[in-house]
């Protein structure tokens, strides 16, 4: 009951949250002349030439906190305006590039955290021992190295070198010819998953190929972020006194590790992988780029270099709300993770 | 008082280092220390004087970095005496927590945050008391077996019989993959519950005998829902729950207010009495000496100065620091009284006597040659050139 009034509570504070976001685009908004902001409501390419009409229409020229009022509602119709970078309405777009970005999302987390927080532990355990140093030094240079540098590597190994092995996109040409046909329902648009619901092994295989090496790349630069962030909490936990009253009970190394110390470690480590979660959502737009696979940060850095403002403003708006709700998961972790939070 | 004098641990010739950027610290030079059974020995000295690495390498546990170097810390019990120090690790965590236990100064600190009191300290019954309890289980299941047999209910004594061999293969194997694969399968797990059971009996019942109201109702909160004194309460319930040959308290009431410290200096006193256990009361109040101890060691800078009965030393201190220490208790009508000098560091102690800097009597032999344990009267020890 406790924890349910919790989240209910936390569930209500998104909304002043939430209203902030949209203030702050709307204020971004202001900087625009009220002719450029009509393209805001742009939905088709005719309607550039009435202008004037749309200006009048949506109360362009009024004070600020009328046209928020109007605004606000457009926004809550869901009409974002129109991206003319990919001609169709912002809407549309975040639709069509999110399951993208979703996909990349569903493995590379999963697959970061857990090395991240096996290497982090492993590493506190061996402190300033050779596995130490290793792991360190292995996972700074992932850190450091460039997407860019790292995806075309690794193309020019797994797609240059063994020819066509792991190859760039989402699909391959057969498997997008089946994906489009009409007998294969798109239920997600996120083809591993689409594949498993339609029976088509052949797709989800062809989707994990060419999957493989964008997560590799996410994964890799990603580890460090978490390993370095548990490794320094499991020795700070390492040190604390119920550890050693846990190894004075007679516990043996691997309970007091992976029952007293683990779990208390954890926090950080969650804090980080919510960042993480978050900051893949909003496009790990170089991995994109590399391994051309449009997701939702190819969408907003191609919006952005073309002017697009409707869709970048969309795109803030969006990403505001993924920040927020991942926030919120993060909370709800931590009083998962620790009893004292829960009352908090 | 001890009634019989004989020796349950031994510690010889200990020497523990730490090994840190500032360069090695000898925290420990040679202790030699004898704790009798059913005694009370208390270990005074400043901090930093090595009190409580002394207690923790007794179970082989010196705080990191610190390193045992040498040393040997002898054990007898059932008529058989073991050198903790060289024991595999496996022996070692057999004896930790059940012939020997511990309880920290700060129970908020010592107890995990994350775990209610109740699983905390049926961990400990769990670990080196399992069979027991398993049997318990099994006998109880047993009797559910045949009221179940009784009343017709053939499925729930198949289901009892089930949980009954998998109670069987624990008994066999504390790490029995059947029991292990069945606490991951739902309906299965449920075999626990008989266990759990039995535990919680016994660890509600450790907690009526620490007098802490209402045990049930604390069984299932966390640590963070008790007070001070009651989180105490707990750790003790913790240390003792497999009542241990040694109980080493290490300043257990230092963080606690004055009421509830008398109150559990009365707790460990009843409990060691009731238990027939000894302990290693590790503090730097002199006052909590004279009310628990039987012995006292007094330490300084890595060095064991005095021993005696308490009696003998409050009426008789012989060595110079012990009478400093005595000095250095606030009196009304006097002003504060303070030991001249500061605590050596022991990157690079003082030659000779570790006292001799600061000592009012020292002559030049103290500066050149460490004295050496001399018997100054019955049952009391001094490293001192000059006590008379």
């Amino acid at each position: 009951m406790e924890l349910r009034a919790y989240i209910v509570r936390r569930l209500l504070l998104l909304i002043p949250v939430l209203v902030g976001v949209i203030l702050i685009i709307f204020a971004l908004l202001q900087f625009f002349s009220p002719v450029q902001r009509a393209a805001l409501y742009v939905r088709s390419p005719q309607q550039f030439r009435n202008l004037d009409q749309i200006i009048e229409k949506y109360h362009l020229n009024e004070p600020v906190y009328v046209q928020f009022f109007y605004w606000i509602s457009e926004v809550l119709k869901g009409n974002l305006g129109w991206s003319k970078s990919v001609n169709m309405p912002v809407s549309d777009a975040l639709l069509r590039f999110l399951p993208a970005t979703l996909e990349l999302l569903i493995f590379t987390v999963p697959l970061t955290i857990f090395i991240g927080i096996k290497l982090g532990i492993t590493s506190a355990i061996h402190r300033d021992k050779p596995v130490d140093h290793v792991t360190r030094g292995l996972a700074i240079a992932g850190y450091s190295l460039p997407a860019f540098w790292l995806g075309l590597m690794l193309l020019m190994i797994f797609y240059g070198f063994f020819t066509g092995l792991f190859p760039p996109g989402r699909l391959g040409l057969d498997a997008e010819m089946v994906v489009s046909s009409a007998s294969f329902q798109n239920y997600t648009y996120i083809h591993t998953i689409d594949g498993i619901l339609n029976l088509r092994l052949d797709v989800v295989l062809d989707a994990l190929r060419h999957l493989v090496l964008p997560v590799t790349t996410l994964t890799i630069i990603n580890l460090a972020f978490i390993m370095r962030i548990m490794r320094s909490s499991m020795l700070e936990t390492l040190n604390k006194d119920y550890i050693m009253m846990a190894r004075a009970k007679g516990l043996d190394e691997k309970t007091v590790i992976n029952k007293h110390a683990r779990r208390n470690a954890l926090i950080p480590a969650v804090t980080v992988s919510g960042y993480l979660v978050a900051s893949l959502m909003a496009g790990a737009v170089l991995t994109e780029t590399v391994f051309n696979y449009k997701g939702l940060g190819w969408w907003s850095v191609n919006a952005a270099v073309q002017l697009d403002v409707p869709a970048v403003l969309g795109f803030v708006l969006f990403i505001g709300t993924v920040i927020v709700i991942t926030n919120l998961i993060v909370d709800l972790l931590y009083a998962k993770i620790d009893p004292r939070i829960r009352l908090g | 008082m001890a009634k019989k004098s004989d020796t349950l641990v031994q510690i010889r010739d200990l020497v523990v280092r730490f090994y840190t950027y500032e360069g090695i610290v000898k925290a420990l030079s040679g202790i030699n220390l004898e704790i009798q059974r059913e005694e009370t020995l208390g270990i005074v000295g400043e901090t930093g004087c090595g009190k409580s690495v002394t207690a923790f390498s007794i179970i082989a546990l010196p705080p990191p970095p610190g390193r045992i170097e040498r040393g040997e810390v002898l054990l007898n019990t059932n008529g058989s005496t073991i050198d903790i120090l060289k024991l595999p690790r496996e022996r070692l965590q057999d004896i930790r927590g059940h012939k020997i236990s511990m309880i920290l100064q700060e129970p908020s600190a010592a107890l995990n945050p994350l775990f209610t009191i109740g699983d905390q300290i049926a961990e400990v019954l769990i670990r080196h008391r399992s069979e027991t309890f398993i049997k318990m289980a099994l006998e109880e299941l047993e009797r559910d077996i045949e009221a179940a047999e009784k009343s017709g209910s053939s499925f729930r004594a198949w289901v009892y019989r089930t949980y009954a061999g998998i109670y069987r293969s624990l008994l066999k194997n504390r790490r029995s993959l059947k029991a292990r694969a069945a606490s991951r399968i739902p309906f299965l797990r449920r075999y626990r519950r008989k266990l759990d059971a039995v535990l919680r009996k016994e660890v509600v019942g450790l907690l009526r005998e620490m007098r802490i109201a209402n045990p049930e109702g604390v069984f299932d909160l966390y640590p963070h829902e008790l007070s001070g004194g009651m989180q105490q309460r707990a750790v003790i319930a913790m240390a003792l729950a497999c009542r241990p040959k040694l109980l080493i308290a290490d300043e257990p009431t230092t963080s606690l207010d004055v009421t509830v410290q008398a109150q559990i200096l009365d707790l460990i006193r009843d409990l060691k009495e009731e238990f027939g256990s000894s302990v290693l009361y590790i503090t730097h109040n002199l006052g909590v000496v004279a009310e628990i101890c039987d012995r006292v060691a007094v330490m300084y800078a890595g060095q064991i100065c005095e021993v005696a009965e308490v009696k003998e030393l409050f009426k008789r201190p012989l060595h110079p620091y012990t009478r400093a220490l005595f000095e250095a208790i606030p009196r009304p009508g006097r002003g504060f009284v303070s030991i001249k000098g500061t605590v050596p560091n022991l990157v690079n102690p003082p030659p000779g006597c570790r006292f001799h800097p600061r000592c009012p009597r020292a002559t030049k032999i103290c500066s050149q040659e460490a004295p050496k344990m001399v018997k100054a009267g019955r049952d009391h020890l001094v490293a001192c050139y000059h006590y008379r």
